[in-house]
C-alpha cells in the first residue's frame, strides 16, 4: 500500500514514512471506532437476558437491579416447583444457584420438608400438579455485589383428590454476585408475616372449579416460571 | 496533484468504510457472544417482544396480557401506549373499545390498586411469521374501600411478526379456571394487609422460559 502511495503522490522517502504512520493511525481508529460502535449498538438493539439455562436451571446473569430481580423470580420458583416434585431438579439448582457454604443446610432442609408433608408428597406421587407464580417483588437492598429481594409468591396445586387451591407466601432471597452469576446466600420461602390473599373471588365455587376441569383447560400449558407442564 | 489526490481518496474511502464495517461487526459479535438475547425490550416501559421464536412470541404474550389487565382500568395512558407499542394498527380501534365499555360497566375506583400475574402459556400455533398463544393469568385490587378481589383470565392472543416485534392481531377471553383458597388466616385478606405486605412491589416481567 505504501508503494502504490508512493506511485501515486511520489513523495520522498521521509514523507513515505510519515505518510505509512499516517496511514496506519488512521486504520487502527476505525479499527477501534468501529468495535466500540459496534459493540455499543448490539447492547441497544438486543437487549440481554436477566437469565441462561444452565442444564435446565435458569441462571441469573445479569449485573443489575433488574438482574437481581429476575434471578431471585427464577429461583425461587424453581425451587418451590422441585422442592418436593422433583428433588434431582432441587439439588441441581442448589448446586447451581446456591452459595457452597450453604448448600449442605438447604439440603437437609429439603430432606426435613419432604418429609414433614406426605399429604403434599402423596399428591404429587399420584399425578398432583402445581404451578408457582411471582405476584409482585422488590429488591430491598443493592449494593456491593449483593441484593435482598422479597417476592409475593402464589402456588396452586392439585390432583386427584385434591380440588385446585392456591396459597400466596411472601419470601425473601438474599442473592451475592460472583461475577458470571447470581448465587442465593440465603433464602426464605415463607417469612412469619402471612402472604395477604384476596378476601373475595367473585368466579370461585362455579361447579367446573375441579381438578378434572383444571387438567382439561389448561392441557398443554407451562408454568411461565419453570415451564413445567400444568396438564 | 488534485488529480492524483482525487483518486487516493476514492481508493481510500472504501477501504476505510470495509475496515469500519469489520471492526463494527467484531465489536458486535463481542456482545452477542456472551448474553442470550432478551425476548423483552422496554420501551417507554412497555414490555416489547422481540424474540422470533416460540419462546419469544409466549413471552410477548405473557406480557401484553399482564400490562394490558394492568392498565386498561387504571392507566389509560399506559394502555393506549401498549396499543401502539404492541397491537397491530388494525387490531388496535377493537380492543381500545372493548376495554372502554369494560371500564364504563365497571370504572376502577379512586386510588385502587392492582396487580396482575401470568400463571402459564401454551403456543398453540406457530408458522413462520404468526402465532397463537394461551394465556392464564389472575388481578387482585384493593382500595381502602374495597377488599382484595381476585379475578382470573384465560385469553387468546393472535400474534404477526412485524417491524421485528410480536404485534397482536386478535384477542379473545374465555371463562378461566378458577383455584380456590388455602392460606386464608382471617388477618391476610384486608386491604391494610396488602398495603402494608406488598408495599413498593412492582410486577415482574416474563422471560422466555
Amino acid at each position: 500500500m505504501c508503494a502504490a502511495d508512493q506511485r501515486l503522490v511520489e513523495p520522498p522517502r521521509g514523507v513515505s514514512r510519515a505518510w505509512c504512520a499516517l496511514v496506519a493511525a488512521i486504520v487502527l481508529v476505525l479499527i477501534a471506532a468501529g468495535f466500540i460502535v459496534g459493540r455499543a449498538g448490539a447492547g441497544r438493539s438486543a437487549d440481554a437476558a436477566p437469565i441462561a439455562d444452565v442444564e435446565s436451571i435458569p441462571i441469573g446473569v445479569l449485573h443489575s437491579r433488574a438482574g437481581a430481580l429476575a434471578a431471585a423470580d427464577s429461583y425461587l420458583v424453581v425451587d418451590q416447583q422441585t422442592i418436593e416434585q422433583d428433588p434431582g431438579r432441587f439439588r441441581a439448582l442448589v448446586r447451581d444457584a446456591f452459595a457452597t457454604a450453604i448448600q449442605p443446610e438447604v439440603l437437609e432442609q429439603a430432606a426435613a420438608v419432604r418429609a414433614q408433608d406426605p399429604s403434599g408428597m402423596a399428591l404429587w406421587a399420584s399425578g398432583g400438579r402445581s404451578a408457582t407464580m411471582i405476584g409482585a417483588h422488590r429488591i430491598d437492598f443493592y449494593r456491593d455485589g449483593a441484593a435482598q429481594v422479597t417476592s409475593w409468591v402464589g402456588t396452586i396445586f392439585w390432583g386427584p383428590g385434591q380440588p385446585p387451591k392456591q396459597a400466596w407466601d411472601l419470601a425473601r432471597t438474599q442473592l451475592r454476585w460472583t461475577g458470571e452469576r447470581w448465587l442465593v446466600t440465603a433464602m426464605v420461602t415463607r417469612l412469619p408475616t402471612p402472604g395477604p390473599v384476596p378476601a373475595s373471588t367473585p368466579q370461585a365455587h362455579r361447579s367446573d372449579d375441579t381438578a378434572g376441569e383444571f387438567d382439561n383447560a389448561l392441557a398443554g400449558f407451562s408454568a411461565l416460571g419453570t415451564g413445567a407442564p400444568l396438564g | 496533484m488534485s488529480r492524483r489526490w482525487i483518486f487516493g481518496s476514492l481508493v481510500a474511502a472504501p477501504v476505510a468504510a470495509a475496515v469500519f464495517a469489520v471492526a463494527l461487526a467484531a465489536g458486535e459479535a463481542t456482545v452477542h457472544s456472551t448474553a442470550d438475547p432478551s425476548p423483552i425490550h422496554l420501551e417507554e416501559g412497555i414490555p416489547v417482544g422481540v424474540l422470533h421464536t416460540p419462546a419469544g412470541a409466549l413471552a410477548a404474550g405473557a406480557n401484553y396480557m399482564a400490562v394490558e389487565r394492568r392498565s386498561a382500568a387504571t392507566a389509560p395512558a399506559e394502555f393506549r401506549r401498549l396499543l401502539e407499542l404492541a397491537w397491530a394498527p388494525s387490531a388496535r380501534t377493537a380492543e381500545l373499545d372493548a376495554a372502554q365499555q369494560a371500564v364504563r360497566q365497571a370504572p376502577a375506583p379512586e386510588g385502587v390498586h392492582l396487580l396482575t400475574a401470568v400463571v402459564a402459556g401454551r403456543v398453540e400455533q406457530y408458522r413462520s411469521d404468526t402465532a397463537r398463544v394461551e394465556l392464564w393469568s389472575e388481578a387482585v385490587y384493593w382500595s381502602a374501600a374495597i377488599a382484595p378481589t381476585q379475578t382470573w383470565s384465560l385469553d387468546e392472543l393472535s400474534l404477526q411478526w412485524s417491524d421485528g416485534r410480536w404485534q397482536v392481531s386478535a384477542h379473545t377471553t374465555a371463562e378461566a379456571p378458577v383455584p380456590g383458597w388455602a392460606s386464608v388466616y382471617h388477618a391476610n385478606d384486608t386491604s391494610h394487609s396488602f398495603d402494608e405486605a406488598l408495599k413498593g412491589m412492582s410486577a415482574p416481567y416474563y422471560g422466555a422460559r
